[in-house]
């Protein structure tokens, strides 16, 4: 088989996988807090939907406003994560909020910590391929000694 | 006496072609999951509002994002990619090829189901809104990155497998897409 070696394409794949990683491990706490849904609870009022529609079949995120139990927290116009598609306006849903002002979510958590999982394997994996001339040439190294 | 001649261009895309084809097919594939994940990062990492998150190149190309042939367009391009390119595997590489195609089958078979139910009025289970029979185990809004990774990896397998194939594989191949034959490693 014709060995590939490290060469200017290999540093190219490896840096952009090194960016990956990075942005992957700044998510991270967000991911967990997000899954597990920790943070401050509270009601969500559905003040209307936003739906991408297919050939036959929509998916809707609802859209509403969010307060916290204790009233330390209120966000307007933002979206809920996780949960069902039930966006009835006017439905009020219990939410926490994570920390971000972009969005809540759902008590039962939400999925998004696979959005960080697949950038940080997708950048491991990177990262390993671009590797593997450097690591298979030290194994022969070491073999020939 | 009936003769069935197969179309010769797609002869050439099995053959001589099938290496550059798989290589624009894979592209195009790879392309389209950096644009879901672009676009999930800029939601759920840098925490942008939805509606300005577009992935890449729906910054420039809003319509990208909002048109809903696009996604069917999709499907169907990899449906008919699958198809058109599943003559040039051999071997193992066949059978994973195959595996993606009739996973991607399926795929095309629940939105007929949802069109059929939007068309009819009658939907699945005497539900709200039209339902697919994956849709029953899986919510919609995950099906769709669902379906495209479990297309996507046997689709993988059958690429690796095409460019390493077993001598019985290499011989049975009519394309130039395995990697060359062992040479040496210089080592420095």
């Amino acid at each position: 088989m014709r060995r590939r070696r490290f060469g200017p394409f290999e540093v190219v794949i490896l840096l952009a996988a090194l960016c990956l990683i990075a942005v992957g491990a700044s998510g991270f706490d967000q991911a967990v807090r997000a899954a597990r849904a920790d943070g401050a609870p509270g009601r969500f009022a559905v003040t209307s939907s936003d739906c991408v529609s297919h050939l036959g079949h929509s998916s809707c995120t609802c859209l509403g406003d969010y307060a916290a139990d204790d009233g330390s927290v209120r966000l307007t116009g933002v979206p809920l994560v996780g949960g069902g598609d039930d966006c009835t306006a006017g439905t009020v849903r219990g939410a926490v909020d994570i920390g971000v002002e972009t969005r809540v979510v759902d008590p039962g958590g939400s999925g998004e910590w696979v959005v960080t999982a697949l950038i940080l394997s997708a950048g491991t994996g990177l990262a390993l391929w671009a590797v593997i001339p450097l690591l298979r040439r030290s194994r022969v190294r070491s073999a020939a000694r | 006496m009936i003769r069935t001649h197969r179309p010769r261009s797609l002869d050439l895309l099995n053959t001589r072609g099938h290496r550059s084809g798989l290589a624009l097919f894979m592209v195009i594939v790879v392309a389209h999951w950096a644009e879901h994940l672009a676009q999930a990062a800029q939601i759920y990492i840098f925490n942008w509002p939805i509606p300005e998150a577009r992935g890449v190149l729906g910054l420039p190309f809003p319509w990208l994002v909002t048109s809903e042939w696009m996604h069917y367009g999709y499907a169907l391009l990899m449906l008919v990619g699958l198809l058109l390119l599943l003559p040039g595997f051999t071997g193992r590489s066949r059978t994973w090829w195959k595996i993606s195609l009739g996973i991607q089958i399926w795929h095309h078979f629940e939105h007929l189901l949802l069109l059929l139910q939007a068309l009819s009025g009658m939907n699945i289970g005497g539900g709200d809104a039209p339902t697919s029979l994956v849709q029953l185990l899986v919510p919609r809004v995950e099906l769709h990155l669902l379906y495209n990774a479990l297309v996507f990896a046997p689709m993988v397998v059958a690429v690796l497998l095409h460019r390493r194939p077993r001598a019985d594989e290499r011989a049975a191949m009519a394309c130039g897409c395995a990697a060359h034959e062992d040479e040496p490693e210089h080592v420095r």
